[in-house]
Formats: C-alpha cells, structure tokens, sequence
C-alpha cells in the first residue's frame, strides 16, 4: 500500500517537471526501489514531490502552468458556478423581490416574474442561455488546463455569443440587468486574462524537450 | 551544497546514486534533487544512466563532479582551511 501510494505521489512529481525535465523524474522513480527496500518510500517520495515543485516556479512553463490552473479555478469554475446557480433560481425572468440577499439566502425569495404575460413563453429560453453559458464556461475550464488553445478560442467565442445574445434579449424584455452587467464585466476580465495568457505563452520556450540524448529515453525504459 | 560537493568530491571520480547520496550527505530527496539539477545546469556535476544491480529494475542515475565541480571543491576546502574552526583566519 505504502509502495502504491509512493509511486502515485512520484507520478505527480514527474508531471509537475514536465518533458524538460523528465529525466529528473525517471532518475527519481529509479531511486524508488532503494527507498521501498530502506522502508523509506513515503518520505522519499513526498520529498521528490516538493523538489518539483519548487522547480516548477522556477520553469517558465512552469509559472504559466500555474498561471492557467489558477485562472482556471479560480475565476473560470465560480462563473460556471454562478452561471449554474442563476439557472436554478430563475434568473432573469424571476426577481428575489425585496427580501434582499440574506432573505434570499434564508429560501424567503419572492419570485415574483419579470416578465409580461406575453413574454413569459420566453423564460424556457433564457434559462437555456444561462445553462449554455454556465457549460461553456466549465468546458473553458478543461480545455485550459489541457492546454487546447485553439478550443479555448472557440468556447471562449462562444460564450461571449451566449451573453450578448442574453444582453440584447434581456434589453429588449425590459427585465433588469444589473447582474447581468456584472457577469459582462467578469466574462470580459477572463477575456483579457485569456488574451494574455495566449500572449504569455509563446514568450515560453516549447514544452518539448529536445536536448535529451536519445539513448536516455532508451535506457531509461529500458529493463535488464 | 557543500555537503554534496565533498560527498561527490570524496568519491575521487566514483559514480555515485542518488539515494546513497541522501544517506552519505543527509540531505532529503527534497532538497537533494533541486541541488543536482542546479549543478548540472552550471556545469559542476555530470550524470549518466547506469544498469542497475538486480535484473528486472530500471536503469539508475548517477552522478560525479566534472572539471569544473573538482575545481570548485578544491576551492572551498582551501578557504574552509584558511578559515580555520568557527570561522578564525589563520595566519
């Protein structure tokens, strides 16, 4: 158990070093074997993971890595969130009333409609909106950390699609928008972080690495 | 990196493993590797893969100083030396 948990913890530390550094990591894993015979594979292995850390703020693909994760979880995944979130209550087309946030939060919302009778048959479809631009958003999430700049592009178009589509209907409709303002405002703060980390990305040097003697990767999966 | 540059230095050109050098220098694998790896980029260390002991293992890295890293090692024990016990200069 010790021994399976150790590997899957030099795992980690082997992606946290990425392909420039991958011999580190198989010199490691080499080592790995001696640390379970000494009945140290736990401490060797968490101490191998904490080197590739440090490395991996030390590496520019590194610190992009980071960058990416970070706007992933923590801008990209809480819109999807709020997005998920307006879906469920009704937003826009049902107002919390003027029980305010707290009364809201403590299940007391008014719900009354925004919308005209006549306008009504519009709320299936702005719900759909807000769920499409909620998946968009979780969809973004993946294809960032996966690195998929081109579908990055793509869903990222896509969602600006979802929330003008929503901003001209709702201006039409009449039905008030200062969330939907905000949401803009947030959707073109993660536009802006998307631009620059596109841009910061290719000031990083390639993330294959070609300077490794072919005979390593050889020898290095190589069993006597 | 003191420790592992006389560990690698008392080796007299012996090409030496990664985790007896833990054990010989004390250091932990955390703070081992990020030394190796910086040494390497400088110069001060060379490494080579070796076919391990036992049949059915993979293949090990191992390390020892270059040129560069004898002569580094030279250095600090010269100054260790002029230095003298907690930090004295001797004449």
């Amino acid at each position: 158990m010790r021994e399976v948990f150790a590997r899957a913890i030099l795992k980690l530390a082997g992606r946290a070093l990425g392909p420039r550094h991958q011999v580190w990591a198989w010199a490691m894993e080499a080592e790995l074997s001696v640390a379970i015979f000494e009945g140290r594979p736990i401490s060797f292995a968490i101490g191998c993971l904490s080197a590739s850390w440090r490395e991996l703020v030390n590496m520019p693909e590194g610190r992009l890595a980071l960058a990416v994760h970070g706007l992933a979880i923590l801008l990209v995944v809480p819109l999807a969130g709020i997005g998920l979130w307006l879906g469920a209550i009704g937003f826009p087309y049902l107002s919390i009333g003027d029980v305010g946030i707290d009364g809201f939060l403590a299940g007391q919302s008014q719900q009354l409609p925004t919308l005209l009778v006549g306008e009504r048959a519009m709320a299936p479809a702005l719900t759909l909106v807000i769920l499409s631009l909620s998946a968009g958003q979780f969809l973004l999430a993946f294809a960032l950390v996966d690195r998929k700049w081109s579908r990055v592009s793509q869903i990222a178009r896509f969602n600006a699609a979802a929330l003008t589509t929503l901003l001209l209907v709702t201006a039409i409709l009449s039905v008030a928008g200062g969330l939907l303002l905000v949401m803009t405002a947030a959707l073109a703060i993660e536009t802006l972080a998307l631009v620059m980390l596109n841009w910061w990305r290719e000031l990083v040097p390639d993330d294959g690495w070609p300077d490794a003697p072919s005979q390593w990767r050889g020898a290095a999966r190589l069993r006597f | 990196m003191i420790a592992l540059i006389d560990e690698l230095s008392t080796a007299r050109g012996q090409w030496l493993h990664g985790y007896p050098l833990m054990k010989a220098t004390g250091l932990s694998s955390g703070t081992l590797y990020p030394l190796l790896m910086r040494m390497t980029e400088q110069g001060l260390v060379e490494s080579e893969w070796q076919a391990p002991d036992e049949p059915g293992r993979p293949p090990r890295h191992a390390y020892r100083l270059t040129a560069a890293g004898r002569t580094l090692a030279v250095q600090l024990h010269t100054t260790k030396a002029d230095t003298g016990p907690r930090g004295a200069v001797t004449a």
